[in-house]
């Protein structure tokens, strides 16, 4: 709510009366009719002015059009002025921020108030180029009154939060789930049961259904056989975000991405993917002093869960990263996906805990290969370099622990990788629980 | 310095346009001083050359009201009292400054004002500018007349200043206290 500043003379109102005063009484002292002529135009502007004094003080109140968005989508800044039947004209001033862009890019935008309207309305749109939670809509309202001559505020307005989910990359997987679990789903499980994927033609037992028969089988064998199915079972993914270490400058949606921008999104996408077929889907975040942990469940609401979550994410927030207190609860049958760049050791830690559980365990290589170090230094460069070779033995690390590790590379990222989980995962293995 | 620089950049070609008017209409004005059979004094000039550039870079201050109050002294001291044509434009050139300066007042350098806005300031400067032409018709009127000076005239002239000074005062005062 705005309220409190009452109307001041403005600089015009003072510059018009004192110019047209001194122009006149030096005309009138000296006989100088020119100097009146001079003083006659600002004489009228004065009186003009002053005779519009406002009498009525606005209020006002601003709000957001909504209070998520997507990335790059945009909201806009509501202003509402009453009682503003004396201002002529409003003014909305939003302070720019970083990621935020505005309609019109200054971020400024006025409106004549109609005479004798005592609303006045006054929005101005703005987008988030980036995913987080941002505080936005603070800046100034302004209101003059006629001919200039007096003026309402500014005022300051109060921020409020906006939460940007992050744009899915795009992601496909025609891999079934390695573990399918539960009872309903898409991905066809190790057991028979009632599905639509072909498993064989056996001999007719008791209890099998009658449209199940294969006949052509039955008449050639000359004893009944039946046709049986696997049984389809839905997926449960755990994400886990590591978010202990950005690198890279992030150009915002449409620009080069850092590696915690290729993370979230990369999460996100998976995550969607899974949640639109019914899977259930979990998530933690590494490295997160706030909200770390999604629980494991399934639905459109959930996937919202989800991205709230990701966009709640502050790379580096947490530096003190205890990894023996963490407790990851991962349910069983579950596969973790690990989106991280690997530069941590935390990150490397994480993934060999959770693999020497018996977990299946993924690793999606999030360092970009455009990667935009924004610097150009040549000893940060060679700084970098030497982190990359540190980096290199830290996968051959995660890699020689049996976990396989791939590049995110959107549609068919892990195809591959849950093919081959899938074949390993009917071989006998033995695993610490 | 650099802060109002950084305003003029980020100003919008509208508010450039108006700040680019008052800077021209200064220069007028100088133009005219010497037009008028006043005295060119460079030292002057440059003087309110430099006002006016930093009318251009703070037009929504009180430094045009120092431009004008300077303006009108170069006036009053080296143009002799004529009633012609150039006291005319000279009267226009400066409202045309004091208007040009009003419209940066009305927000931060890159605000852009709307067209309803510029439309009713087109009717304002015409307005003040038929005052200043209809005072300078009566003044040259009254000078043809050749109407002998008079006290009580001058007397009413001073009342009528007075009244709109104690009402300015009151006004303003007013207006501060609330």
């Amino acid at each position: 709510m705005l309220h409190g500043r009452v109307w001041q003379p403005g600089t015009v109102l003072v510059r018009a009366a004192l110019v047209s005063a001194a122009y006149a009484v030096v005309a009138v002292v000296l006989g100088r009719p020119d100097l009146l002529v001079l003083a006659a135009p600002l004489l009228v502007h004065a009186v003009a002015a002053s005779l519009h004094r406002p009498q009525a003080v606005p209020s006002g109140q601003t709000w957001l059009g909504t209070d998520y968005v997507r990335e790059g989508e945009g909201t806009t800044v509501h202003a509402r002025f009453d009682d503003a039947g004396d201002a002529e004209h409003v003014l909305l001033a939003v302070t720019p921020h970083r990621w935020l862009v505005a309609r019109p890019a200054s971020g400024l935008v006025g409106a004549t108030s109609p005479p004798a309207e005592s609303r006045v309305d006054v929005s101005i749109p703005v987008a988030s180029m980036r995913w987080g939670r941002r505080r936005l809509g603070d800046g100034l309202v302004a209101a003059t009154s006629p001919w200039a001559g007096y003026q309402w505020g500014p005022l300051p307005l109060f921020p409020q939060d906006l939460t940007i989910l992050p744009v899915p990359a795009p992601f496909d997987s025609r891999s079934a789930s390695p573990h399918p679990i539960g009872l309903v789903g898409q991905h066809p499980s190790r057991r028979r049961g009632d599905g639509s994927e072909f498993e064989s033609i056996r001999p007719y037992q008791p209890g099998d259904r009658l449209r199940r028969i294969q006949w052509r089988v039955s008449l050639r064998t000359g004893s009944i056989h039946v046709t049986s199915t696997v049984a389809e079972e839905d997926a449960s993914v755990l994400l886990l975000v590591d978010t202990g270490v950005e690198v890279g400058r992030s150009g915002g949606v449409n620009g080069a991405p850092s590696t915690l921008d290729v993370a979230v999104r990369a999460a996100g996408a998976v995550a969607e993917h899974y949640l639109i077929r019914a899977d259930r889907v979990g998530l933690r975040i590494l490295g997160s002093t706030g909200r770390n942990a999604v629980h494991t469940a399934a639905g459109h609401r959930h996937l919202r869960r989800v991205l709230d979550t990701l966009a709640r994410i502050v790379p580096g927030e947490n530096q003190d990263l205890n990894l023996a207190h963490m407790r990851f609860q991962v349910p069983a049958g579950s596969i973790v996906l690990v989106f991280s760049p690997m530069l941590s050791q935390a990150a490397v830690v994480a993934t060999t805990t959770l693999a020497s559980r018996g977990l299946d365990v993924v690793v999606v290589d999030c360092l970009p290969p455009d990667l935009d170090l924004g610097v150009d230094d040549p000893r940060a460069l060679l700084a970098w370099r030497m982190r990359l070779l540190e980096r290199e033995a830290l996968l051959g690390r995660v890699r020689r622990s049996g976990i396989p590790v791939v590049e995110w590379r959107g549609r068919g990222t892990l195809d591959e990788v849950l093919r081959r989980l899938g074949r390993r995962a009917v071989r006998p293995k033995a695993g610490q629980r | 310095m650099r802060k109002l620089l950084d305003q003029l950049i980020l100003a919008s070609p509208q508010q450039k346009a108006i700040r680019l008017v008052a800077l021209l209409a200064a220069l007028a004005f100088l133009g005219i001083v010497p037009a008028a059979g006043g005295v060119f004094h460079p030292v002057f000039t440059v003087v309110a050359v430099l006002l006016s550039l930093v009318v251009v870079l703070t037009p929504e201050s009180n430094a045009p009201l120092g431009l004008m109050v300077y303006l009108g002294a170069l006036w009053a001291l080296s143009v002799p009292g004529h009633l012609d044509l150039w006291t005319l434009a000279a009267a226009v050139v400066l409202c045309v400054l004091h208007l040009a300066c009003t419209l940066t007042s009305y927000g931060p350098s890159g605000l852009t004002l709307d067209a309803d806005l510029l439309g009713l300031w087109r009717r304002r400067l015409l307005l003040c500018v038929g005052a200043a032409v209809l005072v300078w018709a009566s003044a040259r009127t009254v000078a043809f007349l050749d109407v002998p000076g008079s006290g009580l005239a001058l007397g009413l002239a001073l009342l009528v200043f007075l009244t709109w000074v104690t009402f300015l005062t009151v006004r303003l005062a007013q207006s501060r206290t609330e």
